[in-house]
């Protein structure tokens, strides 16, 4: 739906009605995606560690639109614990930028997973949106998420008790008005993180039951941890967007 | 309500508005400022039936009171030029408003496309005044320090569960947009333009922060107040509500947003009542916490 639009303005781009402030030119958009988190003792009290992190990732796109929230404001005083997130009334605005192509990203890699490059038209982007959906076939690594969305795998310890977990959850849905402002006057890269600590921040893996075998891996498919991964990880506030421009620009 | 323009429709105004400005007229103008709760808090949220907006589950909400301190309404242009402003924070009960109440009249405007409209609502103070309200719902708001109380019930199959909820965060709605996305107001020369500060009444009652397709519902509210959880008698509060944690709710439910802030019905109702206030119906503004 959003792609037509971009394809005009990029064909736009050169003939807008003599307002130079408004005036694009195209440029190109690279992506490089990583995980953050993956070792921590979450808000229950448990320590978990990570050990595989990985999502099906695609289309994204960039707006000029505002974000949902401010990143800014929850930078801010801690204590005043307020998402001013507002359903239903995400103005994305012009698209500025695309990638179009679907990956499966494995968010432990250490210098981040590189998406296919995108294009774009010069401008301010202010929002960003990510479709989620299982992984298809075709895909690249799709037999890594085990059927889901995303998937995760690792162990939580706490009082002398280790519960080895593994989830893949099953998510479609766009997050859309994710916060990510950059004046993209260029070509260059946007680096997204992927808050997969926030993922298991609210699990308490102490309703998952002890298997027969203790060194199994429980597969989380219901229960508190498993609604824990299921809403937290579609939220727009796990994903970060940081841009920065290439040396040169490049014109088309 | 919950879709985005259609993306033809936002390149073609996006082109037209970049086109061009709005011309400016001779004489000044007036801006005549109203606030109003719409259906939603005058009468009731009904039930949803079949392709028509309601709330899940057969329930029915109605307020029997809905409390705003708000002021500040300011008419301004990006450039500079200022337009003039209703600045007293007055309390105002919109369940008793079946028709726009008229907020005040700001004379003297640049007849132009005054394009930053914003507005407050805020915690009431001793300076506080009454708007529409009773001088017992003024002492109310300003005892508790309240911007936002509400107060009403959910009935569904013969139970009825009552609510009462007060919120003291300030929240500046700033800019202001309509509903086809341009902005403010267009002051015609010499002539009166109507300015509407609509309260939606629906929105404490979504089940997401962030998904267009949020649906209204109000079970899990009404079960708050069951044991343990709740102390059973028949009124929600958000003592409450703060004790149900959104993991113990459907996974589809009660998500988006800042998940590591918002993790109660409390958060989530006290993030989303920052969101109650529109422009002209269904145009929205952009919101700050205080």
């Amino acid at each position: 739906m959003i792609a037509p639009l971009l394809g005009a303005l990029l064909s736009l781009a050169a003939t807008h009605c003599g307002d130079d402030r408004t005036g694009r030119t195209r440029i190109t958009v690279d992506a490089v995606v990583r995980g953050a988190g993956a070792v921590r003792t979450n808000s229950t009290g448990w320590q978990v560690t990570l050990t595989e992190a990985r999502i099906a990732l695609g289309p994204l796109r960039w707006y000029e639109g505002a974000a949902l929230f401010s990143r800014t404001f929850f930078d801010r005083l801690l204590g005043v614990s307020v998402a001013y997130a507002h359903p239903g009334h995400y103005v994305a605005g012009e698209a500025l930028a695309d990638i179009t192509a679907r990956r499966v990203v494995d968010l432990l890699r250490p210098d981040g997973t590189p998406l296919p490059q995108g294009n774009g038209v010069t401008g301010l982007a202010q929002s960003a949106a990510i479709e989620l959906r299982p992984a298809e076939g075709s895909l690249a690594d799709a037999a890594s998420l085990h059927g889901g969305t995303l998937y995760v795998r690792g162990s939580a310890t706490k009082d002398g008790r280790t519960v080895r977990f593994d989830c893949a959850p099953v998510l479609t849905q766009a997050v859309q008005g994710i916060p990510a402002r950059g004046d993209m006057n260029q070509s260059g890269r946007w680096d997204i993180t992927v808050d997969i600590g926030a993922w298991i921040d609210r699990a308490d893996f102490s309703t998952v039951p002890d298997p027969a075998d203790p060194d199994a891996v429980v597969t989380l498919t219901e229960g508190q941890p498993f609604n824990a991964v299921t809403r937290t990880a579609p939220a727009a506030s796990g994903f970060t967007f940081a841009w920065t421009a290439a040396a040169e620009s490049r014109d088309r | 309500m919950f879709k985005i323009m259609p993306p033809a429709a936002l390149l073609a105004l996006a082109t037209a508005l970049g086109c061009g400005s709005d011309s400016a007229g001779t004489s000044p103008g007036t801006v005549s400022v109203s606030i109003w709760g719409e259906d939603y808090i005058a009468d009731r949220i009904p039930p949803v039936m079949g392709a028509e907006a309601g709330i899940e589950g057969g329930w029915t909400v109605r307020y029997t009171r809905f409390l705003v301190t708000l002021g500040d309404f300011t008419v301004a242009a990006a450039d500079g030029t200022a337009g003039g402003a209703l600045a007293p924070m007055r309390v105002y009960d919109l369940k008793t408003t079946t028709t726009p109440f008229v907020v005040g009249r700001i004379t003297g405007v640049p007849s132009r496309r005054m394009d930053r409209v914003s507005y407050r609502i805020a915690p009431a103070t001793a300076a506080s005044t009454l708007g529409n309200a009773t001088a017992a719902d003024l002492t109310l708001m300003q005892t508790n320090g309240y911007g936002i109380y509400v107060e009403g019930e959910g009935t569904r199959m013969g139970i009825t569960v009552r609510f009462r909820w007060g919120f003291t965060q300030g929240i500046t709605y700033s800019p202001c947009s309509n509903a086809d996305e341009s902005l403010g107001l267009a002051v015609p020369s010499g002539g009166n333009v109507d300015a509407q500060i609509t309260v939606h009444g629906d929105h404490f009652f979504y089940d997401d922060l962030q998904s267009e397709s949020a649906r209204l519902r109000f079970q899990a509210i009404a079960d708050a107040d069951v044991a343990p959880v709740g102390n059973g008698d028949g009124t929600v509060t958000l003592e409450e509500l703060a004790r149900v944690d959104l993991t113990t709710l459907p996974s589809t439910q009660y998500g988006g947003g800042d998940m590591g802030r918002v993790r109660t019905l409390r958060d989530f109702v006290t993030a989303i009542s920052a969101t109650v206030g529109h422009f002209n119906g269904e145009g929205h503004c952009q919101e700050r916490v205080q």
